[in-house]
This record gives structure tokens, C-alpha cells and sequence, in this order.
């Protein structure tokens, strides 16, 4: 009940005082003036949600006082003071703002009363409000969420970021400061809201300047709801002076503040603890996906690095006279075929290379185009067995050299096996990284990491597991592991895989369709379940240290105990922190069981970079895990919204079946007390025979009303499920006209008919329908009691059949024309004001329309559409 | 003594009649109104010592009829006669000086009749 805040205005001290210690007694503080004007000033702050305001004196503008109070959004309920001498002020004050009245002397338990059912109503429609506003808190998370995933472009994701905040949460102004380290300032990256293009990127605080270079120095949320009154405050621009809250929260990863979200509103204590709490989820978010990006431009540097250490190699040269016979051959070309440079010199080039090589390349053509030409031919990539090492990558280049008068041609060898090899790595690790962000089921992620540090074109380990750490339970268990089980395994996997040639592409695509899935191994490693406090081994010595581990004596090892020796491990491992946000959230394990290649330390130094973007990818997936409860719990509000919606939507119906009863007891009780009146009076004046039967007629007439009254209620309250049949509409209209025809005459009225020339057949009740008609027509006799015209239409349109009956009676007043379906609503003294409310429910149980239109002293039109099945 | 002046407001004909023939026994001079239109028209040209007022009439209800009616006299007694017993939280009632729910009972209606006109009197 706590919460709502009062403001009482009462020139009387001592009637303001009696308010002001009831509210007090029940645990409100409220607030007392004692004039209007003072009144409004405080209403106009928006602290208040209650106004308790007297009629003050019988002067004119008393009205104008409420109607301002009307006008404020904040006030939700307004009480008025009053007493019998001002009685007229506050029937009106009633029609523009005021809910409930008091009475003076102000009775405190009739106060209290109102408290109650004023909190009642405040708590529940805050109830709704505040789930609402929880709805579309998570729905921007989960929105934000998903696009950062899917965002390559920082500076896009910025601008994305601020215009989903302005638009789903509603907040004035919203702008996101990146932090210069070298400068020492927040500098404006994006901005959406209020101010439009005063605002421009690049606009920059120095850090401790304003509530924005405060939180970036502080590194905590700063949150004003009075911000013309925040020492830490500045004011930017001149528009500024209109923002009332403001709230400013840090971009944080790993103790570092990499830029500021900061929000503006114009109203006073405009964000909740909610809005704050949302806000830094958001920054959290933003941090997370910035990092992401920071990695992959990483990434693509150590890329480029490979690519100039290519360059550096040494390389072999071969230089031929014009008549293709061997001039010099260098050092390593010696070096790599094993003989000296005397073997070579004067020789043809089948001397130095092989045919295979020759004819590969077509060297013979080529080197005579590049003696004729002089444009160089440069071959990539080739593979070369035979030359003395097996399976090599060259790069062969043939160009022109002029030395003397003659030119000579070099033949330029370089062997790129392992740049080749480590670019190829870099290739791959880079797209396997991309693919990793974009599988956000966890084991499907898992399952595509340790694939990679197990297959042959990544890391080609024989065997890799995986243990993530359980936070509550303090523990890193074993969660998957891939490659053979045994060595037998092992030979027959790598042949079949070998023999079906997978790229990683279809390796990917298969792991993603759930076409493989994690071997026999999955077992062994799921068994392994570490305490984090108790246990010290090399694996949980990683999460301990946030280190990497490389043993190659693990049989007699002391980190290697009991737990880690019943995974078949071998005497050689490597053990990768997994980390996400400055944590270890797990481990990578990975050996070479079978082939006991040993692990070198440029595979260690891939790995870790592969691993710190495995991490991440991990933590990528648990958020979206996250989000996902949270989209079930955002379900779940909705489940609760719309109940408690069902439930009001119950509650109006209680209460319109109430004010029925209601208006059925004032139907019957008129009649009735006439009855009883006359019935009495008959015993006492028996002798005055005229007067007796007059009197009788008048029961007799009474009580035929009470009649008629009753049978429309029977009809109102009859199950009304239509019994639809095929019938023609204008026989219909025929036959009703005949029952009435005698009303019709004695009421002079002319029909005239303009029905369709076919039949017009659709599927209705007949007897239902019918009802509908003579309801229609008898309000048009009555509405035209000295005469007039009816004219009926049919028609049919589409796939329905229309009937439209135009009366030029008095027509229906516009302030009635809401009211005329309601049941009992009559302007008629002898009507029972239930035969357009029934002949309405009637065609809405036929999935029609019945539309009334009227102009009052004109007429009235009553169209009724019928679907034709 | 003259008779004093009763005007009865209401819209249902048959109700009118009854308050007519039942209040003419008790020795008053009875007016009636159909409409609060037709009601404040009478009491325009004429002087009335009470009137009997109907809330649930087509147009111009009761109380709105009850608040042009003090605007022109304030003094007036006025009982508020109706089939609408919530009528009596209405707190727009309260400026009736009597409020009585139909009923084929009339002694209701006569006693606070009598209870206001002695009250005016004194």
C-alpha cells in the first residue's frame, strides 16, 4: 500500500490537519498546502499520484482548478472536500476529474476506505505497467543480444545499439562514449533521441567531467533523478537544461572501461533501479561484442605476419645462358640436392631438375618465352615429391636477367611447405573462429572446437577433451571428448576419414545437422569430474592459473594423478586455459595418444590463440543459454499479463451483470410499486365505482408490462446458438410486414420496398432473424407516430446479403446513439429498452453486422449484413 | 387554509395517477410532470410548497433536474422518489431534503411529506 503520495489542499488548517493525521496513522506522508495556486505548482513537479483538494469557495474558477489537475499525467486519483452549501461545484468537479468525495467533517474511517480501494487500483495498474515494462526490457536484451552476434562493424552496432534502446525503451536521449586512453577523454560514438543533429560524433568529456567522464573514471553507474541539481553534472548544450534524470553506466572488460552508455530524460526520477540494472546488461553486452571484435582484427594481423615470414626464406636460384645450359646455381640450391656447385655448372637443366618437376610446370617453353619476352612466369603452389624430401610446396618463378651482352633467365625455387602450411592453419583458424560465433548451441559448438584440434587440416592432435567449470558446485568436469578410443580405432577412423576426404566445411555443416556426433570417448571423459578446492592436478593447476601446461613426462609426473590417469591419457599433453572475461571458465585438453608426435611449441602457441576465441564462443553460447531462460521468463510475464488482463476483463462482466440486475430490478419495481399503490387504494374508496375501475385498468395495464418484460428477459437470457437453415430474405421481410401490417396502418406510415430481383438466399435462424425484423419495425412505428415513410432495401454484396430499413421517424440523439445496445436502455417510457440489445446479439450470434445509423429530427438507418453461409 | 402545493415529477403516466389520487385524499394540491422540462416549466410560473421528483427519466434525469430546480429556488423542499435504491450513495443526493424508494407502500412518501413541509414552516 506504501508508495503513493499525497498532497492535501485545504485553506481550513484544522480539516487539513485531520487528513493529514488519518494518512499519517496509516503510514503516508502527505503534503499540505492551503491554497490552489501553491497546489498546482507542487502537482506540476509530478511527486504526487493523489490530490485530496476541497471546494474551495463557491467562486467560478473551481472548476478550472480540477480541470487542471486533470491535466497532469502523474495524478492518478483526486479526492474532493466538500459539504452540502457547495454542493454544485462538486457535481461538476465530478465530470472532469474527481473520483471519490468527502464529506466535511472528514470522517476517518470513510478515508480510509477510499485509501484502500485508491491503493487497490494503483497497485494493480502498476502491476500491469511494471510487467509490461519488464516484457520489453528483456525483448531490447534479447534483441541486442542477437544483433551483436551477427555484427561485424563496430561502429554499426553502436548506432544499432542506441536507436534500440531510444526505441524500445522509450528513453529521451541515449548516447555511447568511447573511451581515448592516449587523449584521457570519452568521445561520442553514436547517439538517438531527442536532440537530432545538434549533437555530432566526436564530441568528447574529459575524464572526471560530467556525470559521463565521472563513470568512466570511477568505473561505476551514476544515476541522477534531479540532475539540475547533480554537482557532477555539466550542462553540454543549451537544450540540456530540460533533462531532468540522467544515468550513465560504464563499458567494462577486465577492470578496463573501454566507453560510457549513458541516457537522458526530461522527467524528474525518470529511471528505476530496473532501468539501471537493464542498462548494465547492455554495457556487459557491448563490452562482450567489442572484444570479439578486437580478437578477430588480432587474428587477421598474426595472418598477415605469416604471410612476411614467407617472405624471408631462403630460396633456391638456378641461372641459364641463352642456350638453356646452367651458368650458377646458389648455396641452398647445393645445400638441398646434396651436391656441389661443380656438378651443375655448364650442364643442361635436366642436370639440376627432375622430369616430373620439368613437365609439371613446362619449364622448357616456359623459360624460352621468358628469354624472348622478358615477362615473368611465377608458378605457386606446386607440389613436388621427389626431391629428396617428400611432399613439398614450391613456389617457382622464372625471370629475365640481363648480366653482359646477353640476357640469362633464373629459375627462382622456394619452398613454401610450411608457410604454406602455417598460412593454411591461419586460413583455417580464422574461419573456424567466424564459424564458431555462429553456433550458439553449446555441444554443437563444443563437438566443432575439439573437432578442430583433433582433424587433419587444423591442429591434427589425435585426441582432445574438454572440461568447463560448474561455478556453484566448484567443480571442472570432463563435458566431451572427440577422436578414436583405441589404437585399432584409431587406424581404421583416420582411413575411413581420410578415404572420404571432408573439408571443414563439410565437417561443419554435418556437425551442425548433428550428422556426427562426439565417439565412444564422450564416456571416459564425462566421467572425470574434478573439486576445484581439494583437487591439484595439471588440470585444475589451468583454471587455477590461467596457464597452459605441456608435459611430456606425465607417467611421472606429480600433477598427474589417479582421476586424470583413468582418461588413458599419454606421456605427452597439452592442458589450454579456455577464458571468457578475464576467466577460466575451462579446459582444452589435447595428445597425441596414438601417433605420440610430439606436440611442438608453434601448435601450443596456436592453440592458446584458438583457445582464447573458443572461450569466447563458449561464453557467446551460455550467454544466449541465458537469454533463452530469460525469453521463457519473458513467456512466462506474458502468461501473467494476459491473466491478469483475463481476470479484469471477468471482473467487468461481474459488474455488467450487476448493473443489469440493477436495471431489471428498476424495470420491474417501477410497475410493480403502481400496481401495489392502486391496489391498496381500492379497498378504501370501493363505493366510487369509476375511480375502481379505472384503477383496475391501470393494474390490468401494469401488469401486462411486467409481462412483456419478463418474455424479453427470457429471450436476452435464452441460449442463442443459431439454428441456420437456407431461407430467402425477402420472403422474410414479406411475412414480417404482413404480422405488422395493422401497426403499420394505424400509424399512417407508407412502406415502400426495394428488394432484390432474384431470391435472396442465405443460411439463418428463420424464427431468430425474424424477431430481429419486428424489433427493427416496431421501433421504426414508434419512432414515427404521426406518420412517416419505411423503406427496405435488399441486396446482396460480396458474400453476404444486405437489408437496410431507412424510417423518417425522430431519429436517436447523438449522445445516446453508444448507448442504444445496451440492455435496458430506453429513452421510451412503455419500452423495456432490450429489443436492439437482443436483435444485436442475434446477428452477431449469425456472424453479421447490425449497424445503426440516426440523425435526430431526420431518421433512422438500420443495416443489417448476413453472411450468406 | 389554502391547500399546499404539490408537484409530482415522473415519467411513468401510471405512477403520476397513483401519487395524484393518494396525496389529493391527504388534502394536497397536486401538480404533475411528465418530463423534468415539463417540471421546471411549472415551477416557473408557479409556487410550490414541495415537489415529489423521479431520478430515472429520459432526457433530463432527476438529479439534474433536482440541482436547476435549487439553483432557482434553494429553499424548495425536494424528495427524491425512486425505483434506484444506490441512488442513496449517490452523494449528488444529498442535497434532496428526503429520499424515499418506490413501493406499493405510500406511508414512507406521506410521512416525510409532512416532516418536510413542517420543517419549511418553522
Amino acid at each position: 500500500m506504501a508508495g503513493l503520495r499525497f498532497l492535501i489542499i485545504d485553506p481550513d488548517r484544522n480539516s487539513a490537519d485531520t487528513i493529514n493525521d488519518h494518512l499519517k496513522s496509516i503510514g503516508f506522508l502527505p503534503v499540505c498546502v492551503d491554497n490552489a495556486e501553491q497546489g498546482l505548482q507542487l502537482i506540476q513537479t509530478g511527486d504526487f499520484e493523489v490530490v485530496i483538494a476541497t471546494i474551495i469557495s463557491p467562486i467560478s474558477n473551481d472548476i478550472d482548478f480540477f480541470k487542471q489537475i486533470a491535466l497532469s499525467e502523474k495524478i492518478e486519483e483526486v479526492v474532493v472536500i466538500t459539504n452540502p452549501k457547495h454542493k454544485k461545484q462538486a457535481i461538476e468537479a465530478f465530470g472532469v476529474s474527481v473520483w471519490a468525495y468527502l464529506l466535511t467533517p472528514v470522517d476517518g474511517d470513510e478515508l480510509k476506505a477510499i485509501v484502500n480501494r485508491i491503493s487497490g487500483f494503483s497497485c494493480l495498474s502498476r502491476d500491469v505497467t511494471d510487467k509490461a515494462k519488464r516484457v520489453s526490457h528483456l525483448e531490447v536484451i534479447n534483441e541486442i543480444a542477437r544483433e551483436a552476434l551477427l555484427q561485424e562493424d563496430s561502429d554499426k552496432l553502436m548506432w544499432l545499439i542506441v536507436r534500440l534502446i531510444h526505441e524500445k525503451l522509450n528513453f529521451y536521449n541515449v548516447n555511447i562514449f568511447e573511451i581515448d586512453d592516449r587523449e584521457k577523454r570519452a568521445v561520442l560514438k553514436a547517439f538517438a533521441g531527442g536532440y537530432g543533429d545538434d549533437l555530432v560524433v566526436g564530441y568528447s568529456l574529459r575524464l572526471g567531467e560530467g556525470m559521463v567522464g565521472w563513470t568512466a573514471q570511477n568505473r561505476q553507474s551514476l544515476l541522477s533523478g534531479d540532475a539540475q541539481n547533480e554537482p557532477r553534472r555539466i550542462q553540454g548544450f543549451d537544450f540540456e537544461k530540460h533533462v531532468h534524470s540522467e544515468l550513465s553506466v560504464p563499458i567494462m572488460f577486465n577492470d578496463r572501461v573501454l566507453g560510457v552508455l549513458h541516457v537522458e530524460s526530461g522527467e524528474r526520477h525518470a529511471f528505476s533501479r530496473d532501468d539501471v540494472m537493464v542498462l548494465e546488461t547492455l554495457a556487459d553486452q557491448i563490452s562482450l561484442t567489442l572484444e570479439k571484435m578486437r580478437l578477430s582484427h588480432e587474428l587477421l594481423d598474426s595472418y598477415e605476419l605469416g604471410a612476411s615470414v614467407n617472405d624471408s626464406l631462403p630460396v633456391s636460384i638456378i641461372i641459364l645462358n641463352q642456350d638453356l645450359m646452367i651458368n650458377y646455381v646458389n648455396k641452398t640450391f647445393c645445400e638441398i640436392s646434396g651436391r656441389s656447385r661443380e656438378e651443375f655448372i655448364n650442364k643442361p637443366i635436366e642436370h639440376a631438375l627432375s622430369p616430373e618437376l620439368r613437365n609439371t610446370i613446362d619449364l622448357d617453353n616456359g623459360l624460352r618465352s621468358v628469354l624472348k619476352t622478358g615477362n615473368s612466369i611465377i608458378h605457386n603452389n606446386i607440389r613436388h615429391a621427389s626431391f629428396s624430401h617428400s611432399d613439398k610446396i614450391l613456389s617457382i618463378s622464372l625471370v629475365r636477367v640481363r648480366s653482359g651482352e646477353s640476357p640469362r633467365v633464373m629459375i627462382l625455387i622456394r619452398d613454401v611447405t610450411e608457410t604454406t602450411e602455417k598460412t593454411y592453419q591461419l586460413t583455417m583458424l580464422r574461419e573456424i573462429s567466424i564459424a564458431m560465433q555462429g553456433i550458439l548451441e553449446r555441444d554443437k559448438l563444443l563437438h566443432l572446437i575439439l573437432t578442430c584440434v583433433t582433424a587433419g587440416f587444423a591442429f591434427g592432435f589425435n585426441r582432445a577433451f574438454i572440461f568447463l567449470v560448474d561455478e556453484k558446485r566448484k567443480e571442472l568436469r570432463g563435458i566431451m571428448g572427440v577422436g578414436p578410443k583405441t589404437r585399432d580405432d584409431a587406424y581404421r577412423i583416420w582411413s575411413e576419414l581420410t578415404g572420404k576426404g571432408f573439408t571443414f566445411h563439410e565437417y561443419l555443416d554435418k556437425i551442425q545437422k548433428g550428422e556426427i556426433l562426439p565417439g565412444e570417448l564422450q564416456d571416459l571423459v564425462q566421467e572425470a569430474v574434478f573439486d576445484l578446492d581439494s583437487t591439484n592436478n595439471i588440470l585444475t593447476q589451468t583454471v587455477n592459473s590461467g596457464c597452459h601446461f605441456h608435459i611430456n613426462n606425465a607417467w611421472d609426473n606429480n600433477g598427474v594423478d589417479e582421476g586424470m590417469r583413468r582418461m588413458n591419457i599419454s606421456n605427452e599433453f597439452v592442458t589450454i586455459p579456455l577464458i571468457a572475461k578475464n576467466q577460466v571458465i575451462g579446459v582444452l585438453f589435447a595428445d597425441n595418444a596414438y601417433s605420440e608426435k610430439p606436440i611442438t611449441h608453434e601448435s601450443i602457441e596456436v592453440l592458446t590463440m584458438f583457445a582464447s576465441h573458443a572461450g569466447l564462443a563458449i561464453e557467446n553460447a551460455r550467454i544466449l543459454l541465458d537469454l533463452e531462460e530469460k525469453v521463457s521468463e519473458l513467456q512466462e510475464a506474458y502468461i501473467e499479463l494476459e491473466n491478469t488482463h483475463d481476470m479484469l476483463v471477468r471482473n467487468e462482466k461481474l459488474a455488467a451483470i450487476g448493473e443489469v440486475s440493477a436495471r431489471l430490478a428498476h424495470e420491474i419495481r417501477n410497475p410493480l410499486s403502481t400496481i401495489g399503490g392502486f391496489a391498496k387504494s381500492i379497498p378504501n374508496k370501493c363505493d366510487n365505482k369509476e375511480r375502481t375501475i379505472r384503477n383496475a385498468n391501470i393494474i390490468v395495464e401494469e401488469v401486462e408490462r411486467l409481462e412483456n418484460i419478463l418474455t424479453n428477459v427470457l429471450d436476452f437470457s435464452k441460449p442463442s446458438v443459431p439454428k441456420k437453415t437456407l431461407h430467402d430474405i425477402n420472403q422474410l421481410v414479406k411475412s414480417t410486414l404482413s404480422i405488422m401490417e395493422s401497426d403499420i396502418v394505424s400509424n399512417s406510415i407508407v412502406v415502400s420496398l426495394d428488394l432484390s430481383q432474384e431470391k435472396l438466399e442465405a443460411e439463418f435462424d428463420e424464427t431468430q432473424i425474424k424477431q430481429v425484423l419486428i424489433n427493427v419495425i416496431q421501433n421504426a412505428v414508434n419512432a414515427m407516430s404521426a406518420g412517416g415513410a419505411l423503406e427496405i432495401i435488399t441486396y446482396q454484396d460480396n458474400n453476404e446479403v444486405i437489408l437496410a430499413l431507412k424510417d423518417t421517424g425522430n431519429g436517436i440523439p447523438e449522445q445516446y446513439l453508444d448507448d442504444i445496445f445496451e440492455p435496458f436502455f430506453t429513452t421510451r417510457t412503455n419500452g423495456t429498452g432490450l429489443g436492439l440489445s437482443i436483435s444485436n446479439r442475434i446477428v452477431q450470434n449469425h456472424r453479421g453486422r447490425f449497424e445503426v445509423k440516426s440523425k435526430e429530427g431526420v431518421g433512422t438507418t438500420v443495416t443489417i449484413a448476413l453472411p450468406i453461409r | 387554509m389554502q391547500k399546499q402545493k404539490i408537484l409530482v415529477v415522473d415519467d411513468e403516466v401510471n405512477q403520476a395517477l397513483l401519487y395524484e389520487q393518494e396525496l389529493t385524499d391527504e388534502g394536497y394540491e397536486i401538480h404533475l410532470a411528465n418530463s423534468g422540462q415539463e417540471a421546471l416549466k411549472l415551477a416557473k410560473t408557479n409556487t410550490y410548497d414541495l415537489v415529489v421528483l423521479d431520478i430515472g427519466m429520459p432526457d433530463m434525469d432527476g438529479l439534474e433536474t433536482l440541482g436547476r430546480m435549487l439553483s432557482m429556488d434553494n429553499k424548495l423542499p425536494v424528495i427524491l422518489n425512486t425505483a434506484y435504491p444506490s441512488y442513496k450513495d449517490n452523494f449528488m443526493s444529498w442535497a434532496a431534503d428526503a429520499y424515499v424508494v418506490k413501493s406499493s407502500d405510500l406511508s414512507e412518501l406521506k410521512t416525510k411529506i409532512k416532516e418536510s413541509l413542517n420543517k419549511k414552516r418553522t
